[in-house]
């Protein structure tokens, strides 16, 4: 029962800091996506 | 010629009707120079005196009458280049040697075709009306110390050499007296509509399209005998034209960029480097212009809608322009106002370098309060995300740069922030991606300024694109603190 609840418990910390480099890694990618459309702009010739 | 009268008695000469044509199958006249036509109702010189008068002037008249000359000229390129380079440049040994004590020009009409390797540039000039005289007590070496009177003309009209662009000033009246020059107003109108103008014109420049109405120069003035640099190097010495004062009533500027048309790449020149690079002196004291708008669009590479953004109301004062270096004033300022979108005001002062052994420069600006829903038809076409909700409270920011790099410190305050990035559809229709959206208002982006109690600063360093114009460069600088501000 301990030992179940120990895995548990890895296995849930994982869960979470996995989340936690997912949104990082996904934030980072949308970022990137944001910050690539907005560089873009031109500004014609003036 | 039709009819030539002399009195010697009274020294004068009247000839009508004259026409003089080169003969090109002449062995010396080489058609790859210079070829001029000229044709002249009447001209009557007075007071003709061939000896040797004061100054390095072979013959002097007292007045030359000119009655509805006209003047058809056409230089190929390699005359012309020289001809550039003897008017710009720029060491100038004597003033002007003027042929006559008085010039009366009635009707007179210009018409100019400078042949490039690109084209022909033609340039015509309508119902030129002048009456110069010389100044009896000359106190100076500049124009208006030399000459009195003035002239008009109704129409200047320029083409450019792939004939893609017209420019037309209307109603040009100088008066030497006072050095003013007035004009009623300046277009410049590209031939090909501005979806097409890239595609047809044979450098690939930008769509531009401009007016400006009401322009008046106050205390112009032309020394041509030259000054030299206060920096030093005494024998570059240039042409110095001043101006003290310039006021354009109204204007409007609109430019149309397609970046799925291929340009070729060249180095553009910063503003301040455009003037601190003339091939002449100039200082002009103050410029204002009253009243103008800008609108710019711009196609995105595969799209089939332009963002699109306007500024209106722009008002705007230059404020001691020249590129004379000077180590008391070493910038000269461009301040300006409007509203951005029709509904936020926008304010920057620019701080540009006199000398052209200096790149460095400054911007102040701000932004007032603006509802960031207004940014969508600008931001839809060309960033593809849209703004839900959102207000900007304030921004300042203060831009320092060179021609490479800008660093940019900037306070920007907006709350309830929320952005939707979005699919274009084939039908120009709006469809949200939901998931993208929730992740970058949820995690990316912050949702005001400040928040926790804490105010982000943007701050950082952007490089520049040479290639790119002038406001890219400021953009680039801008979204620097931007991102920084919404926490990206």
């Amino acid at each position: 029962m301990e030992k179940g609840l120990k895995i548990t418990a890895i296995v849930l910390f994982l869960l979470i800091m996995g989340f936690f480099v997912f949104q990082a890694w996904l934030g980072h990618k949308v970022a990137s996506v944001i910050e690539e459309k907005a560089s873009q702009f031109d500004g014609g010739g003036i | 010629m039709d009819d030539a009268k002399v009195s010697i008695f009274g020294r004068s000469v009247t000839i009508r009707g004259v026409t003089l044509k080169p003969d090109v199958s002449h062995p010396d006249n080489n058609p790859q120079e210079v070829q001029l036509d000229l044709s002249i109702d009447g001209l009557f010189a007075s007071g003709l005196n061939l000896k040797m008068l004061r100054g390095d002037a072979p013959f002097k008249l007292k007045t030359l009458e000119i009655d509805r000359p006209l003047i058809t000229a056409d230089i190929y390129s390699g005359k012309q280049k020289e001809a550039t380079a003897d008017s710009s440049g720029v060491i100038q040994k004597k003033p002007f040697d003027f042929p006559t004590r008085r010039l009366v020009v009635s009707d007179g009409n210009i018409i100019l075709r400078q042949h490039t390797g690109g084209g022909e540039t033609y340039t015509e000039a309508d119902d030129i009306n002048v009456d110069i005289r010389e100044r009896n007590s000359k106190n100076g070496t500049g124009i208006a110390a030399m000459f009195e009177g003035g002239g008009t003309v109704s129409a200047i009209i320029m083409t450019n050499a792939d004939a893609s662009v017209d420019t037309i000033i209307d109603s040009l009246s100088l008066q030497l007296t006072d050095g003013n020059v007035s004009i009623a107003g300046v277009t410049v109108t590209p031939r090909y509509p501005r979806e097409q103008f890239v595609y047809k014109s044979s450098r690939h420049r930008d769509w531009t399209h401009l007016w400006a109405r009401n322009i008046e120069f106050h205390g112009v003035d032309v020394s041509a005998a030259g000054i030299s640099s206060p920096a030093g190097g005494g024998s570059d010495k240039k042409m110095h034209v001043s101006v003290d004062s310039i006021h354009i009533g109204s204007g409007l500027v609109e430019s149309y960029k397609d970046r799925n048309a291929y340009q070729p790449y060249w180095v553009r020149k910063l503003i301040f480097e455009s003037v601190s690079r003339l091939p002449i002196y100039l200082t002009v004291g103050k410029a204002v212009v009253a009243d103008m708008d800008a609108v710019y669009s711009e196609l995105p590479k595969g799209g089939t809608t332009a963002g699109v953004i306007n500024f209106t109301k722009l008002a705007g004062t230059v404020a001691g322009l020249s590129n004379i270096p000077s180590s008391d004033d070493p910038y000269w300022t461009l301040a300006a106002h409007g509203l951005i979108y029709g509904a936020a005001s926008v304010n920057a002062t620019f701080y540009f370098p006199k000398s052209e052994s200096t790149d460095r420069f400054k911007v102040r600006g701000s932004l007032g309060s603006l509802d960031l829903t207004r940014l969508n038809k600008t931001i839809t076409p060309l960033a593809k995300a849209e703004v839900e909700k959102g207000v900007v409270d304030k921004m300042d920011f203060h831009i320092v740069g060179n021609r490479h790099t800008a660093s940019v410190d900037m306070e920007l305050l907006y709350h309830d922030l929320k952005v939707e990035l979005v699919k274009l559809k084939a039908d120009n229709e709006v469809k949200e991606r939901k998931f993208i959206s929730w992740i970058a208002n949820e995690f990316v982006i912050k949702e005001s300024n400040p928040s926790g109690g804490e105010m982000r600063r943007g701050t950082g360093t952007v490089e520049r694109e040479l290639d790119r114009s002038q406001f890219n460069f400021l953009w680039k600088a801008l979204m620097q603190g931007i991102k920084e501000s919404a926490g990206l």
